[in-house]
């Protein structure tokens, strides 16, 4: 089964009559450890595509599974319930808050997850490990470099253990060396944990860590670069 | 059940944490909710003082009875005598231990000027109570230094009122210009626009030309006496005269004294509430704007608008119960200060009126902090893809 299918989505964005079809038809479906990459430049939907897959944006038409369950038929409760369990982000800047530490920042989406607090306590601590931030767990982001931000926001994003880990520009804003450990880190603990990655990029760096690659060009996705 | 709501309310806290404020604001709203927590509880006290007062002598328990003058209901403001002989015809009623006579009157005090001294003196006007010194009812109900007066020639004053004008046991006062020794300070008496002057009945009543009249009677009954019996055989033996109990003495008393100050006190308190329920609004106002980009990944992770409405509304009224409780600690020294230092001015607190300060204030600010919440439903949680 896929962590995430999309079929015939189609998405316009702004006001009637100056819309314009961010999505036409998009068909995707990205199986558990598997980590697609997005590619195209800016402005072509693919940040529109990740929303949609989340359910922030709802299609004009087609359908979405998340986790095995369509979103077209959720409330908006439901919905916001059912991301906050089956979606992990990593935004292009780690959008960490900025008034708790590292390890609060990832037991608040252990929280909203409803995630057991000793369990969320146990993952919290293990994901810092694995990612080399764990010197950093009481420290507030600011203090920290901008690529242990952004690996903080990748234990952030998985400590759920989420169906599906949507980044946009996860490396946009880091160096070569700190956007390849985050990719690194990104690709083998949602591979070891099950999680389908969706990554949207310009970054042709990511390209070695994509089990497939697609580009999108109009609002349509091309297959046949991976 | 309680495990969901221990993890909700983690979340609240995370949530409420996240979005906390800049400290200069923060400080400034918990020190403007602290301020005006202060002044509500002094407004509190302030008028618990003026019932103290009234309960401390209208309501002392040697008095089961007040007898008045026709159409004279209150202590404060009367100015009606009773026909010269009432307490003996009281005094011989069945059921009846003591009777004995008041006469009060508002007098002018002044410290004696010192030899040579230009100043002018300050100068009090007070409720002077002529009563049979130094033992019979309706002397004062609590001495705080010094003495009841025994005789000619003496008084005891309020103690705030000896503050103001200066003096203490042992000085000279002139009182209507004539002059007496101060032998014992009051506690209890004051009633914020005038306080209590105690004197011997027959000095009183000679000082104002009023031989053998009196204001009230004070009826201390014998044991196990029915009050309404007692009453009901002095309306029958006075005709005309109003006869109290203890209680509603007290509640006419009350009446009177807060009758002009209570709106006023009501719309000050009011309006300080008003004022920390404004702080709230603006500091959560602030923390909506400042904090967009927060709550929009907030929102995107999966938190409602009502989860983070809450967790800003928790955050506001932890802030609010914050400056209570500073408040409230600052009404305490500021009551130990002024009774060390001013005890013109008296400020008796109960527990119930911090509990009832604070759960006010708390309301106020959770309400206040609801307004901008609702500015949360214009933040989109695709502002996080953008940030």
């Amino acid at each position: 089964m896929s962590a995430l299918e999309l079929r015939g989505v189609w998405k316009s964005r702004g006001r009637q009559p100056r819309a314009v079809a961010a999505l036409r038809g998009v068909s995707l479906a990205a199986a558990p450890g598997e980590l697609v990459l997005i590619e195209g430049p800016s402005g072509v939907g693919k940040t529109t595509l990740l929303a949609v897959a989340a359910g922030l944006l709802r299609p004009d038409a087609g359908e979405v599974l998340l986790a095995g369950r369509s979103l077209m038929a959720m409330g908006p409760a439901a919905k916001r319930t059912h991301r906050a369990r089956a979606v992990g982000f990593v935004f292009q800047r780690s959008n960490l808050l900025e008034a708790l530490t590292a390890r609060e920042n990832v037991l608040l989406m252990a929280a909203l997850a409803r995630m057991p607090r000793p369990e969320a306590e146990r993952e919290t601590g293990r994901l810092l490990e694995l990612l080399g931030v764990a010197h950093a767990a009481d420290r507030r982001p600011g203090t920290l470099s901008g690529g242990e931000e952004q690996r903080v926001a990748v234990a952030r994003a998985l400590v759920h253990r989420p169906a599906v880990v949507l980044a946009d520009e996860p490396t946009g804003s880091l160096d070569s060396a700190a956007g390849q450990a985050v990719a690194e880190s990104l690709q083998a603990l949602a591979r070891a944990r099950g999680a389908a990655v969706l990554v949207a990029t310009h970054d042709p760096r990511l390209a070695g860590f994509a089990t497939r690659r697609l580009r999108m060009l109009d609002g349509r996705l091309h297959d046949g670069m991976g | 059940m309680k495990t969901g709501s221990r993890k909700g309310s983690g979340t609240l806290r995370l949530i409420g944490r996240a979005l906390r404020g800049r400290r200069a604001r923060t400080a400034l709203t918990v020190g403007g909710v602290a301020a005006t927590t202060l002044l509500v509880l002094v407004l509190v006290a302030a008028h618990r003082s003026l019932a103290r007062g009234v309960h401390a002598y209208a309501g002392q328990p040697g008095i089961d009875l007040w007898v008045a003058p026709a159409g004279t209901d209150n202590l404060i403001r009367s100015s009606g005598l009773l026909p010269a002989g009432t307490e003996r015809e009281i005094a011989a009623l069945p059921g009846v231990a003591e009777a004995d006579p008041l006469l009060r009157a508002f007098v002018t005090v002044e410290p004696a000027p010192p030899a040579g001294s230009g100043r002018a003196p300050a100068r009090l006007t007070l409720l002077a109570i002529g009563y049979a010194a130094p033992a019979r009812l309706g002397g004062p109900p609590e001495i705080a230094g010094g003495r009841a007066p025994e005789g000619a020639d003496e008084i005891a004053l309020d103690r705030a009122a000896a503050h103001r004008l200066g003096v203490a046991p042992g000085d000279s006062v002139r009182v209507n210009g004539r002059s007496v020794r101060v032998v014992g300070l009051s506690r209890g008496t004051n009633l914020l626009a005038t306080q209590f002057l105690f004197s011997d009945l027959a000095e009183t009543r000679a000082a104002l030309g009023l031989p053998g009249r009196s204001s009230f009677v004070a009826v201390r009954l014998a044991e196990n006496q029915d009050p309404g019996a007692v009453s009901a055989a002095i309306q029958a033996q006075l005709p005309g005269v109003g006869v109290f109990n203890r209680e509603t003495f007290v509640a006419n008393n009350l009446r009177e004294v807060a009758s002009g100050l209570l709106p006023m006190l009501a719309v000050i308190a009011t309006l300080g509430i008003a004022v920390a329920a404004v702080l709230v609004v603006l500091l959560v106002q602030g923390l909506v704007e400042d904090r967009r980009a927060e709550i929009a990944v907030l929102l995107a992770l999966g938190a409602g608008a009502a989860t983070v409405g809450a967790g800003l509304v928790a955050r506001a009224g932890l802030l609010v119960l914050a400056g209570a409780a500073a408040g409230g600690a600052l009404a305490l020294g500021l009551a130990r200060l002024l009774d060390s230092f001013l005890p013109s001015v008296e400020l008796t607190y109960a527990a119930g009126d911090f509990l009832l300060v604070l759960l006010l204030f708390l309301a106020a600010g959770v309400l206040a902090a609801a307004v901008p919440v609702v500015r949360l439903r214009r933040i989109d949680p695709l502002e996080a893809f953008r940030a």
